[in-house]
């Protein structure tokens, strides 16, 4: 059961807001619980979490590059 | 009523006001709390909410009264059909956090997520099943973008974790814009760099290759243009050092202190010995002036002493000196004898004078012969006319210059004889100036020697120079040529980067996307929730004009509408019926009285509330009556009677007489309790009376 309602939710996830099938499956996790009425809260941090990550992502690459430029 | 909790009794023990515990008896469906201001009804209605939820309108560490020394603690129990529980809530010494306990009737400890999920997971704050009025709004709690009035629709509606994840997506997409902006500032900034330094290079490594210091051909590999830098260095340095293990860069470096090194040990030399040989030169060129004045001045000396003996003819200087005296005796001679001839002649000429006797002498003359003798006297007188002894004194005057000048010159000559030998003597040519002093070499042959010694040096100064230039251009040529094979390493090295600058700008694209499919999944939970609003508003609407209208019977604005421009965002209007076009903020059109009611609007109208099943139903009202005229209280209380078929409700108020006088009116006598804290101390806190009837 839960495997198809996350199938069902990476489908409308990828198809509905452009976020390819790896992405909408890591959505899935935090977003289930929406998904079942429940825990706003808990997309938010997921979300936050997600941005975070990506946003360290870009700074550990951009001060590497830096770096290598200083020298 | 749908299977809530109903609250049977709450005991508070100091919080806020409260001291020793006290309690209050609320198994009736509506207690009211009455009495003045500053007695404690507010306190209760807090005690009630903080009990249940743990949240008030003030912070939790300020909720304990400092001057009771037990605990702050609210006991509530609660019951369910046949079920009975105890929640008590006591505040955490030292900080502002409050811990809840569960105890079932038999005592026993129990989870209190287990009995009461629903109210556990509750925001601080008001939710579905506990509607709360607060006596002043500027102390209302609102969290986040969301009105408690909002709220409360939301919560009726069933939508409340659409809108809050709206919410939250809007909040989450403002710093997702601001993330983007800050790290586009810093990947855009990066890119420009990496790309003005790539095009900085190239831009360098086309003008060398425009004009290659390697000439034609092929650029030459690192190790070639290495090999051409330790070749130079090795034309430079006389003992050559270890360079194989240098670098391209320190290869260039030694090449050029190398290069230094030489200058400094082969051209100080130089220069100084053609300083030297100019200073000598300069010297030796005012020792031949003085050569040469001494030789002019011998020459004058030579002229001189001829001319002194011509101006002496054979004499000396005094035998001219004698004859200048006799020249002087005899001039005197002629003098005295033209004198007397004149004065015989004029003697003579006079008539009574003897023509024939001489006035000199007084002998008798023939008068001719006399004429004749006195005329040559005077004849005589008048040809010495000192001619002769001007010459001779001339003579004397011009030997006496000669003489002088002789003596000047020779004077002159000594001196300057003097000076041209210590000048020589100064001089420490291995001798030659000794040959010059000694007459074994002349001065101008001292010259030659000496300006040919200082064209020597100069020229092996202009040798070195010539060598010096050569090799700079050789280093100028090196070092354009390393700086091209610097080039091309750094060319490489930026391409590298170029590669991890666009990892970096994936990754930021990736960040953008990120931000694209968030805007995406708020765009479609907004039209969900947009739909679902327009839908459900209008009978919401209609629920809460039918209690507008009865708490206010305005007599023009008799409806209630949310105005559908400002959605999600809940904004009621007041409308007319009469009037289907007009629309208008309440606050601008409804006196106090109407606004106070329609704050009370949503708790009866919403108070039906929920299609799920919920925990607990309470209404708590604190003050609701403000600015209200008797006639709407009394409908007010009707409605309130209305209200607690459904929900239980608390109310506090200070129109004490009015609610004594109507509430018998409008409920059976089992159906409240009226409390009344009383006798409020400093030490002692409020005392409760309840009255039954």
């Amino acid at each position: 059961m839960a495997a198809e309602k996350e199938a069902r939710f990476t489908d409308l996830v990828a198809s509905e807001f452009s976020v390819d099938q790896r992405g909408a499956r890591s959505l899935w996790t935090p977003l289930s619980h929406q998904f079942d009425g429940d825990g706003p809260e808990a997309v938010r941090e997921y979300l936050e979490a997600q941005r975070q990550q990506l946003v360290d992502d870009v700074k550990e690459l951009l001060g590497q590059v830096k770096e290598r430029i200083d020298d | 009523m749908t299977d809530g909790l109903r609250i049977e009794r709450i005991a508070v023990e100091g919080f806020k006001g409260f001291t020793n515990a006290q309690e209050i008896d609320l198994r009736t469906r509506h207690v009211f709390l009455i009495g003045p201001n500053g007695n404690g009804k507010s306190s209760i209605i807090e005690a009630i909410r903080w009990g249940l939820i743990g949240s008030t309108n003030r912070p939790n560490d300020t909720v304990k009264n400092e001057g009771y020394a037990g605990d702050c603690r609210v006991e509530i129990d609660l019951a369910r059909d046949d079920k009975k529980w105890s929640l008590r809530r006591i505040l955490i010494p030292g900080g502002g956090d409050s811990r809840p306990t569960l105890f079932d009737e038999d005592g026993v400890k129990r989870n209190v997520r287990d009995v009461l999920p629903q109210m556990d997971s509750l925001d601080a704050g008001e939710g579905t099943h506990i509607i709360f009025s607060p006596q002043s709004a500027p102390l209302r709690r609102q969290p986040e973008d969301l009105t408690p009035f909002e709220r409360t629709v939301f919560d009726h509606l069933g939508l409340k974790h659409p809108r809050a994840m709206l919410s939250h997506l809007e909040t989450f997409l403002k710093d997702q814009e601001q993330a983007e902006n800050t790290l586009d500032g810093l990947v855009g900034e990066a890119r420009r760099s990496i790309d003005r330094r790539v095009a900085n290079l190239e831009d360098r490594r086309g003008r060398i290759l425009a004009s290659p210091p390697w000439g034609t051909g092929h650029p030459p590999s690192r190790q070639e243009t290495k090999r051409k830098a330790q070749d130079l260095i090795g034309s430079i340095e006389t003992a050559e050092e270890d360079v194989s293990g240098f670098s391209l860069g320190a290869l260039v470096e030694e090449a050029e202190l190398a290069l230094t090194k030489r200058i400094g040990l082969a051209r100080k030399p130089l220069d100084q010995k053609l300083s030297s040989s100019k200073e000598r030169l300069r010297r030796l060129e005012s020792i031949q002036d003085a050569h040469g004045q001494l030789l002019d001045q011998k020459q004058s000396l030579t002229v001189a002493r001829e001319r002194l003996a011509k101006a002496l003819d054979g004499a000396s200087i005094e035998e001219l000196q004698e004859r200048v005296q006799r020249e002087r005796q005899r001039a005197q001679t002629r003098d005295l004898k033209q004198r007397l001839g004149g004065i015989a002649i004029e003697l003579l000429s006079r008539p009574e004078e003897t023509a024939t006797l001489c006035p000199i002498c007084g002998g008798e003359r023939e008068e001719g012969e006399l004429d004749e003798r006195l005329s040559a006297m005077v004849r005589v007188g008048s040809e010495g006319d000192g001619s002769g002894l001007r010459l001779v004194e001339d003579q004397v005057n011009t030997a006496q210059q000669v003489e002088s000048d002789v003596q000047e010159l020779a004077r002159g000559i000594d001196r300057l004889q003097s000076e041209f030998d210590a000048a020589l003597a100064a001089e420490d040519d291995d001798g030659l100036a000794t040959a010059v002093g000694e007459g074994r070499m002349s001065v101008s042959e001292y010259l030659k020697s000496v300006t040919e010694r200082k064209a020597s040096i100069a020229k092996q100064i202009s040798d070195l120079d010539d060598w010096v230039a050569g090799i700079r251009k050789e280093l100028r040529r090196l070092r354009e040529e390393a700086d091209f094979q610097q080039i091309l390493r750094d060319l490489a090295g930026l391409r590298a980067i170029d590669a991890e600058m666009r990892r970096v700008e994936r990754a930021y694209d990736q960040l953008v996307a990120f931000g694209e499919s968030a805007k995406d999944i708020r765009d479609s939970v907004k039209a969900t929730l947009m739909k679902a609003l327009r839908e459900k508003t209008p009978s919401v609407a209609e629920d809460l004009t039918s209690v507008f209208s009865a708490l206010t019977k305005h007599p023009h604005f008799d409806r209630l509408v949310f105005d559908e421009q400002k959605l999600p965002s809940l904004e009621l209007c007041v409308a007319s019926s009469s009037d289907s076009s007009g629309r208008q903020h309440p606050t601008s059109v409804l006196n106090g009285q109407a606004q106070s009611a329609l704050a009370l609007v949503p708790y009866f109208a919403l108070s039906q509330a929920a299609e799920a099943p919920t925990e607990v139903h309470l209404v708590l009202l604190d003050d609701p009556t403000r600015a209200f005229d008797r006639e709407h209280i009394r409908i007010l209380i009707e409605l309130l009677a209305d209200l607690g078929e459904r929900v239980q409700v608390v109310v506090a108020t200070q129109e004490t007489e009015a609610f004594c006088d109507l509430l018998p009116r409008s409920f059976k006598r089992e159906s409240y309790v009226v409390v009344e804290p009383k006798r409020w101390s400093y030490s002692g806190g409020p005392e409760l009376v309840t009255q039954y009837d």
